[in-house]
């Protein structure tokens, strides 16, 4: 059986703080894994799945019998299905990075507005090839997934399906039926087992993806600190107001008021990640403390979300609001840092100066 | 959201302050003696573990001649033709750069980027000395750009032409001169969205050949295209203008692809075919990539996967791997490299530094 034995070498090396050399085995470290897998990654994907059908069935109803009440049923079925992703969406291993389903999923950031400009294009020009959802994977990642859908649902002219569906509305239910297509691909990969989940909690020689026990754990930690980045660069930074301009534009979900729920489930499904693997179980006693930082910093997350849960055009509008995002920028540098240098250093996988954030 | 100092003249007041007091501080009687003559044979960047960024130059057998502090973080440095001057670039999105004068015993010279642009951490001097080019982000309109800086005038920025392509970071100048083959990594990125990487799924990374008298983009040469997540960053070119070329995966790192290869001077685009477990083991991701032109073989190192393989040139066989955790720093020594890692090892000696990236060797 393989063991790893890491001294703190790196970046913390030259502090006081002790190098603590951690032993675990190959099983010990698929343990949390395995936790993490039953009880949070396939459950997460099975709801995304089943929301992201639910999704498909209320907006093909628009094209069906257009009306307020199906227009409306529609865009809450399309939150339902936005919020199930949020819990998943950090999950940038195996199945979600493997043929851009990611990017097709949520093309965002869009800096440049590209996914407005060629949805307009498609709607302008009432492209009829968008209407089948079979023709949508070839097309731009743009026109695929959830910002395209909630310009169709929640932008200038979807009002209008409340009086007659037409091109838009079959548009917009190709784009849904793409979403829970992609979405049933990725529960049926997690649920696999021989797929992802498999590889990732046998490790060993003849495991071309985890050859040790370092490997999986490294995994198993890189993932919440690369979501706190991206929370952080990706949805929290660009809309927090520089030199006093405001601008509620410039984030995700902002036609559908969603922004903040959005990042509300992602900090939930972190924490249920962190929960779930038992993450502070792989700590020593004496550096358990870490687990409660972690946990005290999720804490403060949950209070400040509490507080930001309207739309984003009103937080920034609200001087202490916005002083609550920017409370929430430093919890998610904070985050970030504790999953990405301390816990990793700690158990001895400390991500190396060269190689951290590469270039 | 800005980027920027507000004048670039604070950022500079506070280094060479900074600066200066390390030059004096860390000065020995014999290193001062020995900082005209040719004892630094190697120059690269460096953390102290504590708050110091900095550029060292070092000896053929890693003492270090001298340390000079940093505003920010470093990244490449070039010496031009000569050896006297040294450029050391900052990481990107930074933007300074820093010239030391290794015949003056004066603090660097910091120029800057203009206020739309940011460097890649990448510069090479023309064939002449007269100009330094710089990979640069024109970030507003997704383009690449080479900033081109006057050496013979305080590196005063007289142009710039396009780059080929999205993120060039590494570049060379062919023999005679004339072009440059530059690695258009083809990732879009933004100071407002930190290094978020805002393309993966349309990114097309290059190797461009510009024409340096008419900025012409002669050549573009693209990986195939279910390779079009292999960010193509760092170049190394030996003598005979044969380029090798190192990639970083962006996509599925577990997915085995060819990660270098080389372009010769006419032109024909070769993928390095390196056996999987090696492909493996540097999970996705080449950190730096030099030629040795004495022992015609080339180093290919990976911080992610701590590893250094030594390839022949010729023929493509592994010759060594170099197990070295956080490995990336290298430069040819005698028949071999000199490694540095982000743990503090430097040519085979534990050192209290953090290195970084990149290694230049001082010409002769």
């Amino acid at each position: 059986m393989h063991r790893f034995a890491a001294a703190l070498f790196g970046l913390v090396f030259l502090s006081a703080v002790p190098a603590h050399a951690l032993t675990i085995d190959e099983d010990q470290a698929a343990e949390p894994v395995r936790k993490l897998v039953a009880g949070f990654i396939q459950p997460a994907f099975q709801r995304f799945a089943e929301n992201a059908e639910l999704a498909a069935v209320a907006v093909n109803a628009i094209c069906e019998q257009p009306g307020e009440r199906t227009l409306g049923s529609a865009r809450q079925a399309f939150a339902d299905s936005a919020l199930s992703f949020a819990r998943v969406e950090f999950l940038r291993i195996g199945p979600l990075i493997q043929e851009n389903r990611l990017e097709r999923l949520l093309f965002w950031p869009d800096r440049r507005g590209i996914a407005l400009r060629q949805v307009q294009g498609v709607l302008a020009n009432a492209d009829e090839s968008v209407t089948d959802a079979a023709n949508l994977p070839a097309k731009s990642v743009a026109l695929q997934g959830f910002t395209a859908l909630e310009f169709l649902l929640f932008g200038t002219g979807s009002d209008d399906m409340e009086n007659g569906a037409g091109h838009r509305c079959r548009f917009a239910a190709a784009v849904a039926e793409n979403i829970h297509a992609i979405a049933l691909e990725l529960n049926d990969e997690w649920q696999d087992e021989q797929g992802f989940a498999s590889v990732w909690t046998s490790p060993g020689s003849d495991n071309a993806t985890f050859r040790n026990a370092e490997e999986v754990v490294g995994e198993l930690l890189s993932i919440p600190s690369e979501a706190f980045e991206i929370i952080r660069d990706q949805r929290l930074k660009p809309v927090v107001p520089e030199d006093g301009k405001a601008n509620p534009k410039r984030a995700l979900f902002w036609r559908s008021g969603l922004t903040m729920d959005f990042i509300a489930a992602g900090f939930e499904a972190l924490r249920a990640y962190f929960e779930t693997a038992g993450i502070d179980g792989l700590l020593p006693e004496e550096e358990s403390w870490q687990a409660r930082s972690i946990e005290f910093e999720f804490n403060n997350a949950e209070a400040a979300l509490a507080r930001l849960n309207m739309p984003i055009e009103d937080i920034l509008a609200d001087k202490e609001r916005t002083g609550d995002l920017t409370y929430l920028v430093i919890l998610s540098q904070s985050l970030q840092s504790l999953f990405g240098q301390q816990l990793t250093a700690t158990l001895g996988l400390s991500v190396g100066f060269s190689s951290l954030d590469g270039d | 959201m800005r980027i920027f100092a507000p004048t670039g003249l604070i950022e500079r007041r506070t280094l060479l302050k900074a600066a200066g007091g390390a030059f004096l501080a860390g000065l020995a009687p014999r290193a001062a003696a020995a900082l005209a003559d040719s004892d630094a044979v190697y120059a690269t960047a460096f953390f102290d573990g504590y708050k110091e960024y900095g550029i060292a130059l070092l000896t053929e057998t890693g003492e270090i001649v001298h340390r000079y502090v940093l505003p920010e973080r470093g990244h490449d440095s070039v010496f031009d033709p000569s050896g006297r001057r040294l450029v050391t670039f900052a990481r990107r999105p930074g933007t300074f750069a820093a010239v030391i004068d290794t015949a003056k015993n004066a603090p660097p010279l910091v120029f800057h980027a203009p206020e739309d642009r940011h460097f890649y951490g990448h510069g090479r001097f023309s064939a002449d000395a007269r100009l330094l080019y710089a990979t640069e982000n024109d970030f507003d309109n997704a383009r690449g750009v080479i900033g081109v800086y006057d050496a013979t005038d305080d590196f005063r920025r007289i142009g710039e032409f396009f780059s080929g392509g999205i993120g060039p970071h590494d570049m060379a100048v062919l023999p005679g001169g004339k072009t440059m083959l530059i690695a258009n990594g083809g990732l879009e990125t933004h100071p407002d969205y930190g290094r978020t990487v805002l393309n993966v799924a349309t990114m097309k990374p290059n190797l461009a050949l510009v024409d340096l008298a008419t900025s012409d983009v002669l050549a573009v040469h693209e990986l195939p295209q279910h390779m079009h997540k292999l960010s193509i960053r760092h170049l190394s070119m030996t003598a005979d203008g044969t380029v090798w070329f190192a990639t970083q995966n962006q996509g599925d790192i577990h997915e085995i692809m060819p990660l270098a290869g080389s372009v010769s001077l006419d032109g024909e685009l070769r993928l390095l075919d390196m056996p999987d477990e090696d492909l493996r083991a540097m999970r996705g991701y080449i950190g730096s990539v030099v030629a040795n032109e004495a022992a015609g073989s080339v180093v290919f190192t990976s911080p992610q996967g701590n590893v250094a393989i030594e390839v022949e040139q010729a023929s493509g066989t592994v010759l060594a791997r170099h197990e070295l955790a956080d490995v990336c720093g290298a430069a040819a020594k005698g028949r071999g490299f000199f490694l540095s890692s982000g743990k503090g090892m430097l040519d085979g000696r534990k050192t209290r530094l953090a290195w970084d990236n990149h290694i230049v060797r001082r010409p002769v």
